[in-house]
């Protein structure tokens, strides 16, 4: 009894100290020093959060068009004003909270779901988050003066170019968004990594929860699905700003271009955006119906169907733009196949809500409204994916009722469902039943007045993007109640706001697990750590809080693994993909300014780009590129990340110190994006040469050709002495390494010197014609890419020198090799592509 | 309107003879067996290496005796192909995109996908010589590594399908012979890649296919939106639309499948 009761103490007092050391090593800084935070649930509350504020500009911008529609010839807004609202209403919506919101609840949730104590690369959250915070500033900026783009929020081309929106307007909107897309495409690595190689050891993919497949087919999506629409605005920009003409019919090339390009992201973007709420919804249901989820395989397959088949079928956007007409039917009936992946996962619920005992909480209710909504929605989806039907009613308000259906019901609802499941996690404290209910129903109610409405509205004829209509066309009434419901939904908006907020203060403590869950997350004490888990526990079932009750006790008494703490470093666990055996601990970087600050020089880029001030904008973007390579520099065995002790752990080993890790996977995931940019590239040139209507040809390529090739084996030898290093550093041959990379240097420094001398000197008409203003741009991607593996090895170089990287710390020279070859590749699939290519295309014109 | 809306019924009639034709029986129409001069060298030879092929399994099956459903696969992917390369469209793909692109789908898409399911390695290399054998097991090398897979496989694809070596093998059988002999043979490999990947391959698998999945999406796109004719003033644009349509979203059925079964083989294999 003694002896059990001495053991108890100790153990607290084990804990105790743990707590303490853990607690050390994670906190943030305090004061402004917060800003420097990397943790994941800082960066993640910080993303929800400023997505709320972005939805609330949203949702004040859809009041305003509510106001100015709910009477006939109203002239509350003119014309003008009324085109940049509805432009901004949708660009803050579908760019600034959506895809950002569920972004940050992503960042916040996957480590805590998949027993992780941090993603695996914490710096590039804060580094995502910032981006998205000023590129989302830039955007809004624009609405202050005025000067907010104003052509619908696909921006669709010509109206967007320079010679019908001479203002800077679609300027704001396309540095904006690219900023904000940047921040994007580092979440979707960064969960990629983080959700296939941190998962706790033994919680194989088929133990993962759905939440976690539904993040991973999301973040996989942004990687292929962003990457072309980045592509489109930057050669939009290019465009506007240097006269290239990418779209311009005049230089020989085709508006429809970018229609393709914003479609092939905006079919996708949808599912980026269904994904996680079904994810949500896929959580919520079996806690709430109380047993597991009927038919789990199912459901991970149609997850991952759905994420093909929304990259083949983006040209059901686009059925009134001239399609030939039986490639209609072709579309038409394709577009029916999305109903497949979409229906097993509907029947999953249901049969998961009919075979428990359906609990309905508060959360439940909103799954509820989603259900009915979201299917309301899907529906009104079949009847525009019949052609004849999508004609009549194309750009009218059907299509906005529509639209909001599969959104606000596929995504919002879900969204507060979530908040309310996870809001005691977070808080501890229990939201009120009462005003939650009020709330719900407000919303539920205010938003089908609106838009169930606004079907009819549409289906009588009133075009949508209009500023007003004369009274007697049918409209009068219906348009009066979506306004009214419009504002009953806000009030149902302002009452959750209302609820969140008082229930910090007054909400009931919860009880530990308060709605008998069954994920790792709840496992956590409620406000969790920074750290999350003070051990990492060994995961064997898909429910462990179901099937292991004491697991909370455990993990907080640092029973399983990384209880260790006196090395002083962030860790958390590397696992194998596919089985989750340990590999190795990640260590992880601390709080750092270099985020906000890559950041800060970057929407500095933005900035003096909109102004013009092209010199400033190159000065900046230098020095954002010093910045970031003093990220890189401080990684490994550097002082400031993990430096060489004798206590470095040798079973399993630390990352930096193996040949694999998050860093290689997170090089060749950002390269699968950016192969997909290259690709788009490589179809807007095969689009110039087999759609475009008046492709103007020049007769000769004025470019040297010899100076090309021989630029060309340059890089092949600079690859090829690169992939010798790095096999040689893998066997642990120190001898020669810095004359190798010397070599590699070398022949690169003189391949990128006369790739650029080629680019300079080359008499391309760019700012005449689409075909060289493709070639200059495929010769600038080819420039960035040479002359960054070339920095990057240089850097490597000087590691070598500094002693962070040798023939025993191979990793980080495993880490560029992907550069070296990516770079080769896209270079001489150019050359074929671009210049080998229209000699077996004989121009019939 | 950017492009004609107004195609009426010849479009309708080829869609309809393009399915009409590649179901009727070769001996309906006039087909390279029974052409003339070089063509129909050529189309004996084909004929005959897709004998010695089929002769070889049959002869394995004698030694190791395949399960019957996989026989049964190999056999009809096997009529289907004599079909494809002999049958009818072949005599259309002279002058139709659409019949040309059905049958180059076919081999793409239907038929290597199936001689894969069928796995005839075990019966074929039994029946074989030692050195086809060694061929087989160069493909297989190149099979594991499925990225690499794809892009051969893909740089093939677009190759041929460029207007100079299209028309080189539109205008010349023994050309054409070859461009089947390359559809098909790195098709195999492609989805041999795909389909039977290793644990550690599949997500590259994945990967393998979501490209091949874009790419001929892309290709078949331009060739649905372009309002030129790309191979020659000879041929219609409506035809050459239906080709692209044909490739681009008839083709991504097979590759949406052939998803279907490997995230299945994959998901069952995995550790619970």
């Amino acid at each position: 009894m003694t002896d059990s009761l001495t053991h108890d103490t100790q153990a607290r007092e084990k804990s105790g100290s743990l707590h303490q050391k853990l607690t050390s090593a994670w906190s943030n800084r305090p004061g402004w020093g917060v800003l420097s935070s990397v943790n994941h649930g800082t960066v993640g509350v910080w993303f929800m959060l400023t997505g709320a504020a972005f939805f609330l500009v949203g949702g004040v911008l859809a009041m305003l068009m509510r106001s100015q529609l709910a009477i006939p010839d109203n002239t509350l807004l003119d014309a003008a004003l009324y085109n940049q609202i509805f432009t901004m209403h949708g660009t803050v919506m579908m760019f600034l909270f959506a895809i950002p919101v569920l972004e940050g609840m992503a960042i916040y949730m996957i480590p805590k779901m998949v027993g992780a104590r941090d993603l695996v690369f914490p710096r590039l959250s804060a580094f995502g988050y910032y981006c998205y915070l000023f590129g989302g500033l830039i955007i809004l900026m624009s609405l202050f003066g005025d000067m907010a783009p104003d052509t619908g929020w696909f921006m669709y081309t010509p109206l967007s170019s320079a010679q019908y929106s001479p203002g800077s307007g679609p300027d704001f909107w396309l540095l904006g968004i690219t900023f904000v897309e940047i921040s994007a495409i580092s979440a979707g690595v960064e969960l990629t990594v983080s959700i296939l190689r941190s998962r706790a050891p033994g919680m194989t993919l088929k133990k993962m929860p759905i939440f976690c497949w539904c993040i991973l087919a999301m973040a996989l999506m942004i990687i292929f699905g962003f990457p072309p629409l980045i592509l489109a605005s930057v050669m939009l920009e290019l465009e506007r700003a240097a006269g290239m003409p990418f779209f311009d019919v005049a230089g020989g090339g085709d508006p429809l271009l970018w229609q393709h390009l914003f479609w092939l992201f905006g079919h996708p973007e949808v599912y980026i955006i269904f994904l996680p709420a079904a994810g949500v919804v896929s959580t919520l249901i079996p806690v709430f119906a109380g047993r597991p989820m009927v038919g789990y395989g199912w459901v991970v397959f149609s997850i991952m169907l759905m994420g093909f088949v929304s990259f083949s079928l983006w040209v059901h956007h686009m059925f009134t733009v001239g399609i030939p007409q039986f490639a209609l039917a072709f579309f038409s009936a394709a577009s029916m196949l999305v109903a497949i992946p979409t229906g097993i996962q509907i029947f999953s619920w249901l049969a998961t809500l009919w075979s428990g005992r359906v609990v309905f909480a508060l959360p439940m209710l909103w799954i509820f409204g989603f259900l009915v909504i979201f299917v309301c929605g899907g529906l009104t989806g079949v009847m525009l994916a019949l052609v004849p039907f999508n004609w009549q009613v194309h750009d009218t308000h059907f299509v906005v009722a529509h639209m909001h259906y599969v959104l606000v019901g596929g995504m919002f609802f879900p969204l507060i469902a979530g908040l309310y499941y996870w809001l005691p996690h977070f808080s501890g404290r229990m939201p009120s039943d009462k005003l939650g209910r009020w709330a719900f129903w407000l919303t539920f109610i205010g938003f089908n007045m609106t838009f169930l409405l606004m079907h009819l509205t549409g289906l009588l004829g009133m075009p949508r993007r209009v500023y007003s209509y004369e009274s007697g066309m049918g409209w009068d009434g219906l348009n009066l109640l979506s306004s009214v419901g419009g504002f009953v939904m806000a009030a149902g908006v302002a009452m959750i706001i209302v609820d969140v907020a008082m229930h910090f203060r007054f909400g009931r403590r919860a009880l530990p697990n308060p709605w008998q869950a069954d994920t790792l997350e709840w496992a956590l004490p409620m406000s969790p750590r920074p750290y999350n888990f003070a051990s990492i526990p060994s995961i064997s079932t898909r429910h462990p809080l179901w099937h292991n009750s004491d697991l909370p006790a455990s993990i907080a008494a640092g029973d399983h693994m990384l209880a260790t703490t006196s090395h002083g470093r962030r860790e958390t666990l590397l696992t194998e993909a596919g089985t989750a055996r340990v590999q190795a601990i990640i260590h992880l970087p601390s709080n750092s300014w270099l985020p906000l600050l890559t950041a800060l020089v970057m929407a500095t880029v933005c900035i003096t780009l909109l102004a013009k001030a092209y010199l400033w904008a190159l000065g900046a973007a230098v020095l954002a590129a010093v910045f970031l390579l003093r990220w890189s520099w401080v990684n490994g065995a550097h002082p400031g990340s993990a430096p060489i002790r004798s206590d470095d752990p040798v079973d399993p080993p630390l990352h930096s110190r193996t040949t694999d890790g998050p860093g290689l996977w997170g090089m060749v995931v950002t390269l699968m994006a950016n192969a997909t940019l290259y690709l788009s590239l490589l179809f807007g040139w095969f689009y110039f040469w087999t759609v475009s209507p008046q492709r103007i040809v020049p007769d000769e390529v004025p470019i040297s050709f010899t100076v090309l090739f021989g630029s060309g084996l340059l890089l092949l030898l600079s690859a090829a002495v690169y992939q010798n290093v790095v096999t040689r550093a893998r066997a642990g041959l120190a001898k020669g390494l810095q004359a190798r990379l010397l070599m590699v240097l070398t022949a690169g420094f003189f391949h990128s010197v006369s790739l650029v001398w080629v680019m300079l000197t080359s008499p391309l008409q760019a700012s005449d014609l689409t075909h060289d203003a493709l070639i200059l741009f495929l010769l600038m991607y080819l420039v960035f890419h040479s002359v960054l593996s070339w920095v990057l090895t240089l850097l490597q170089l000087f590691r070598v020198k500094a002693g962070y990287v040798g023939a025993k710390m191979p990793y980080e020279l495993i880490v560029v090799r992907p550069m070296w070859i990516y770079t080769t590749v896209v270079f001489w699939t150019g050359m074929l592509a671009f210049f080998g290519m229209p000699l077996v295309w004989p121009v019939s014109s | 309107m950017r492009c004609g809306s107004h195609q009426g019924p010849s479009q309708k009639a080829i869609l309809l003879g393009v399915t009409l034709y590649s179901m009727a029986l070769p001996a309906f129409a006039h087909n390279p067996l029974t052409g003339s001069g070089q063509e129909r060298v050529a189309g004996v030879l084909s004929a005959l290496l897709l004998l010695g092929f089929w002769l070889m399994y049959c002869r394995g099956s004698l030694r190791v005796r395949p399960a019957l459903t996989k026989a049964l696969t190999f056999h009809l992917t096997f009529l289907l192909c004599v079909l494809t390369i002999l049958g009818p469209l072949d005599d259309l793909a002279q002058t139709s995109t659409a019949a040309h692109m059905a049958q180059h789908m076919l081999m793409i898409v239907v038929i290597a996908p199936l001689w894969v399911l069928s796995q005839p390695l075990p019966q074929v290399s039994a029946g074989g010589a030692r050195s086809v054998s060694l061929l087989w097991q160069a493909a297989l090398r190149l099979a594991r590594y499925p990225m690499f897979a794809a892009y051969l496989h893909g740089a093939v694809i677009w190759i041929w399908h460029m207007p100079f070596f299209y028309m080189l093998a539109v205008d010349n059988p023994w050309w054409h012979g070859l461009e089947h002999a390359f559809f098909l043979l790195t098709a195999g490999i492609f989805w041999w890649a795909v389909m039977r990947s290793s644990a550690d391959n599949f997500p590259a698998a994945v990967m393998a296919l979501l490209f091949t999945l874009m790419h001929t999406g892309f290709l078949g796109a331009l060739l649905s939106f372009s309002q030129a004719p790309v191979y020659g003033e000879s041929r219609g644009v409506a035809d050459q639309q239906l080709a692209g349509l044909i490739m681009w979203v008839a083709g991504s059925g097979p590759y949406l499948l052939g998803l279907g079964w490997m995230l299945r083989r994959w998901y069952l294999r995995q550790p619970a």
